[in-house]
């Protein structure tokens, strides 16, 4: 008696998971979550989130019952996702063996009850067996993915783009690749942020949590930055932005070295850092100029303010100033000349590297090339173990994909019967997606018999 | 030349042969339409060219910038590089000139396909539409910002306007389905009035009017011959310094409450009376002047608004920045909304008086839900390459594969839309009609996806800088 209650819960339960109404609901219900999802800032830590909004008894239940400050990780967006995999994983036990069966079995034969339930059929009477071989030759595809058979009583079959009719299943599977492996990652991962200033390290960085709340965490190991360089365009947008970065145990020993730049991450241990961001920081600028005679003489020197450059023939200059802006011509620097007797001072611009060459004319000409100001580089630092199975279910799901829009498997049926005095030719098919293609199709190649 | 003439041409092409088509409705003659395709096809070979040329110009640009910055000439493989770095659709302005090429793409491929009557002009209409919203925006070059110079931007965006412009289109196709699909009109027109003026409620601001008791819109500065939006120094980005805007909050409701009043009066009528002959137009005509209104004062307060902001000579000044300009900058998503709905009623209200008129150029509805769902199964296809490669472009650029950031999720929303659409249709016990309203929905989820974050309607994400 229990068993069978038992197996009468199973069954149900499983019903429940197998029917097309639920994942129907269960997508509609996610579509309409995201937009909600949308329409509340989720980068916000919890207190902000509380501070933004209303203080009214009902909406503060509202927010937290629903955990809307955290939409995509709350109770109720989690279940969807979760009986949307469990809906995925029963219609798919359900599903597959039919398709399977139908795939290694396909009922070739063309008997007249089988055409009766095909909507896409047509007969014609020929006088002889030639004939009827040139109409069936013509209307079954000459390329196909199944041997032609020739079965006993005159039966044809051929069948293209078998292996679609799994397009859906692919697709599924790769839907719950990527549905576990993400939920492998982000509970396993590391998704943090760190600043780090030029010429200083760090080992500890911000992690991202639960509901915008974030802590601590050891690497383990050192991250440095050695310079970050900035360039910009003549508007001062930023063009590119790239760190020195390198790694140190605890020793404090260099073991790892590489240029990151947007685009161009460094991977040690398991770890990611991204070029994030970058943000200025109070502190002496270095000015980087190019002092050159025109000739063999050409040094680039990276300075502070005030700071003596001694050339060959005892001159000393130094950056005098740093202009933001000189008179509408951009950024500038004032150049400090000291030589055994006079001492003048000189105007470059960043914007116009042949001026000071053009306009003073002097033994060493002095380029601008940049005023490095400190800045800290933002790192952006990932951890995604089994992020190669989400790309691997992002590939398999495009392969499914391609398999269920672009691929449509048809099944082509043929029957040559000999009637008294003529022979009765049928022909039919059968498409198991896409109706209205299957039948302009069908109209076509029977437009197009030798008849 | 320039790239911008080049796009004004096609603009002027797509206009006559928009002409050419409204006049085929009256006389159909082959050769007439025959030569309204020619001229799409022909301005749609323009707008390409202009594109391209735009890339070049693009490329000369970053050429330029990157050597003045380096000090030092490009040459070679560096040179290939950055000069195809910066392509024609990195910013509002591109994208929307690339929607349109997308959606007029679509329509021409519509038509080759099946010759679908009024496809190919709510094509045009879509397109021009698109093109008017690019220019609201800073049509000028400017270079490309670090976070966008990678590869992977060809493939995400391309896949992304082609499947917006074809999620687009399947729209209407549904949308026609359901017309020659024998709904009755009274019960078609109660669903779409009620969808309607739930659609002015939630996108219209209607939530926010609500909280806030008061409709807002930008706050906008005069400047020169443009308007910019006001300046927040802070963040070096214009930020949404709101001014309340009087009369038109009571107004918004009153739309709703008559969109809804309306459609439950249709509906309630359909179901006492299913006599095709004893329709009441007006009841249409009356959802269809109430948004006309709220529109029209809306533009009738920007132009106090505008005589205010500009000095001296006001008439020099209307032009570029007109009171139309200020209108849609200040409140774009708003306006925009209005004038969609506003050309949904038409056709409605166009079937409704005239439904022979709209029904006996269409083909069968089996052939139209055919084409819708082939539109939308590339569009859902596209859709799923846009996420794919966003995720993959997000992993490499920013260190998380998926962020819920707005825009992403957008897209989300929009690939999930199509999946109900696609699985309605194999669901039993649900009509083809039903996965068409589906099908027109996902035109909705569109805008909030792909111009909802632009249009400042949701949070701002990783995906802002492609504003300006």
């Amino acid at each position: 008696m229990m068993r069978t209650w038992a197996v009468a819960l199973t069954n149900k339960t499983f019903q429940f998971f197998v029917s097309l109404k639920l994942t129907f609901v269960l997508l509609l219900f996610i579509g309409i979550g995201a937009v909600i999802g949308m329409s509340f800032d989720q980068t916000v830590t919890f207190e902000e989130f509380y501070q933004r909004h209303p203080k009214e008894e009902m909406a503060t239940f509202f927010l937290s019952f629903f955990e809307l400050y955290d939409a995509f990780h709350s109770w109720w967006f989690s279940l969807a996702i979760l009986l949307l995999a469990m809906n995925l994983i029963a219609c798919s036990i359900e599903r597959l063996p039919r398709i399977y069966f139908e795939f290694v079995r396909p009922r070739p034969y063309l008997t007249k009850r089988r055409m009766l339930g095909l909507p896409l059929s047509w007969s014609a009477k020929v006088d002889t067996e030639e004939k009827a071989m040139e109409l069936i030759n013509a209307f079954l595809p000459k390329r196909s993915n199944r041997a032609r058979l020739k079965g006993p009583d005159g039966f044809f079959y051929c069948e293209r783009a078998s292996l679609a009719r799994f397009g859906v299943y692919v697709v599924h599977v790769s839907l719950l690749i990527v549905m576990f492996s993400s939920i492998y990652a982000t509970q396993n991962g590391v998704d943090g942020h760190v600043m780090i200033d030029e010429g200083t390290m760090a080992r500890f960085i911000t992690r991202r949590g639960h509901s915008g709340v974030s802590s601590p965490y050891d690497l383990g190991f050192y991250i440095g930055c050695e310079d970050f360089r900035l360039r910009t365009f003549v508007d001062n947008s930023p063009m590119e932005f790239e760190s020195d970065l390198f790694i140190s145990g605890d020793r404090f020993e260099k073991t790892h070295q590489k240029t990151v730049r947007v685009n161009e991450p460094l991977k040690f241990a398991g770890f990611t850092f991204y070029q994030a961001s970058y943000k200025p920081i109070a502190s002496e600028p270095l000015v980087t100029i190019l002092v050159g005679d025109g000739r063999d003489f050409n040094e680039r020197y990276r300075v502070r303010l005030n700071e003596p450059i001694k050339l060959l023939d005892s001159t000393v200059i130094s950056v005098d100033k740093i202009y933001e802006d000189f008179a509408g011509l951009g950024q500038a620097l004032r150049i400090k000349k000291e030589t055994a007797f006079t001492s003048t001072y000189f105007h470059i611009f960043r914007r116009h590297r042949d001026y000071d060459r053009v306009v003073r004319n002097d033994r060493y000409q002095v380029i601008f090339l940049d005023a490095d100001q400190k800045y800290a580089t933002g790192l952006s630092v990932g951890k995604l173990p089994g992020i190669e199975a989400i790309f691997l279910g992002f590939f398999i799901l495009l392969c499914g994909l391609f398999m269920c829009f672009f691929m449509t498997p048809v099944r082509y049926f043929a029957r040559m019967q000999k009637v008294s005095d003529h022979i009765v030719v049928s022909l039919a098919a059968q498409g198991f997606r896409n109706p209205q293609a299957v039948k302009d199709m069908f109209h076509r190649r029977i437009k197009s018999l030798p008849i | 030349m320039s790239s911008t003439a080049l796009y004004n041409l096609s603009t002027g092409g797509y206009v006559m042969s928009l002409a050419i088509f409204a006049l085929h409705v009256v006389n159909t003659r082959r050769l007439l339409l025959r030569f309204g395709v020619a001229l799409v096809a022909a301005s749609f070979l323009v707008q390409t060219a202009g594109m391209v040329y735009r890339w070049m110009e693009a490329g000369v640009l970053e050429v330029h910038a990157a050597e003045k910055t380096l000090g030092a000439a490009l040459s070679g493989w560096s040179w290939f590089v950055v000069f195809t770095q910066h392509p024609p659709w990195s910013n509002l302005y591109e994208i929307m000139i690339y929607m349109s090429w997308g959606i007029t793409m679509a329509t021409l491929a519509c038509e080759l396909k099946w010759q679908l009557a009024w496809v190919r002009q709510i094509g045009i209409i879509l397109a021009l539409m698109a093109l008017g919203m690019a220019s609201l925006n800073d049509a000028t070059i400017k270079p490309l910002v670090p976070a966008l110079k990678s590869w992977w931007i060809m493939i995400h965006v391309i896949s992304a306007s082609i499947a917006y412009a074809s999620g687009s289109l399947a729209a209407f196709i549904s949308l026609f389905a359901i017309i020659k699909s024998r709904v009755h009109r009274t019960q078609m027109m109660g669903c779409a009035v009620l969808f309607l003026g739930c659609l002015i409620f939630l996108l219209g601001g209607g939530l926010r009017l609500l909280r806030d008791q008061a409709y807002y819109v930008k706050l906008l500065s005069y400047a020169g011959d443009n308007i910019r939006n006001v300046m927040d120094m802070s963040k070096e980005k214009a930020a949404s310094y709101l001014i309340p805007m009087p009369m038109v909050g009571p107004l918004l409701l009153l739309v709703v409450v008559i969109h809804i009043l309306v459609g439950v009066f249709l509906l309630w009528r359909f179901s006492k009376i299913k006599d095709e002959e004893k329709l009441s137009g007006w009841a249409v005509i009356a959802c269809l002047v109430s948004v006309l209104a709220t529109g029209l004062i809306m533009f009738g307060h920007d132009i106090k608004r505008t005589a205010i902001l500009v000095d001296g000579n006001i008439s020099h000044h209307l032009f570029p920045a007109g009171p139309w300009f200020i209108g849609f900058k200040s409140h774009p998503w708003s306006l925009g909304l209005f004038i969609f709905v506003v050309f949904i009623e038409a056709i409605l209200a166009i079937y409704w008086y005239w439904p022979q008129m709209v029904t006996k150029r269409l083909p069968d509805s089996a052939v139209l839900e055919s084409a819708a769902y082939k539109a939308i199964s590339l569009a859902f296809f596209l859709m799923s390459v846009v996420l794919i490669t966003g995720a993959l472009w997000a992993h490499y650029a920013w260190g998380r594969y998926w962020a819920w950031d707005p825009k992403e999720t957008g897209a989300l929303a929009i690939w999930l839309t199509y999946a109900i659409y696609l699985h309605a249709r194999r669901t039993k016990g649900l009509s083809h009609t039903f996965s068409s309203v589906i099908g027109i929905i996902g035109f909705f989820v569109i805008l909030i996806g792909f111009l909802g974050v632009n249009l400042g309607l949701f949070a701002d994400g990783l995906h802002t800088y492609g504003n300006s």
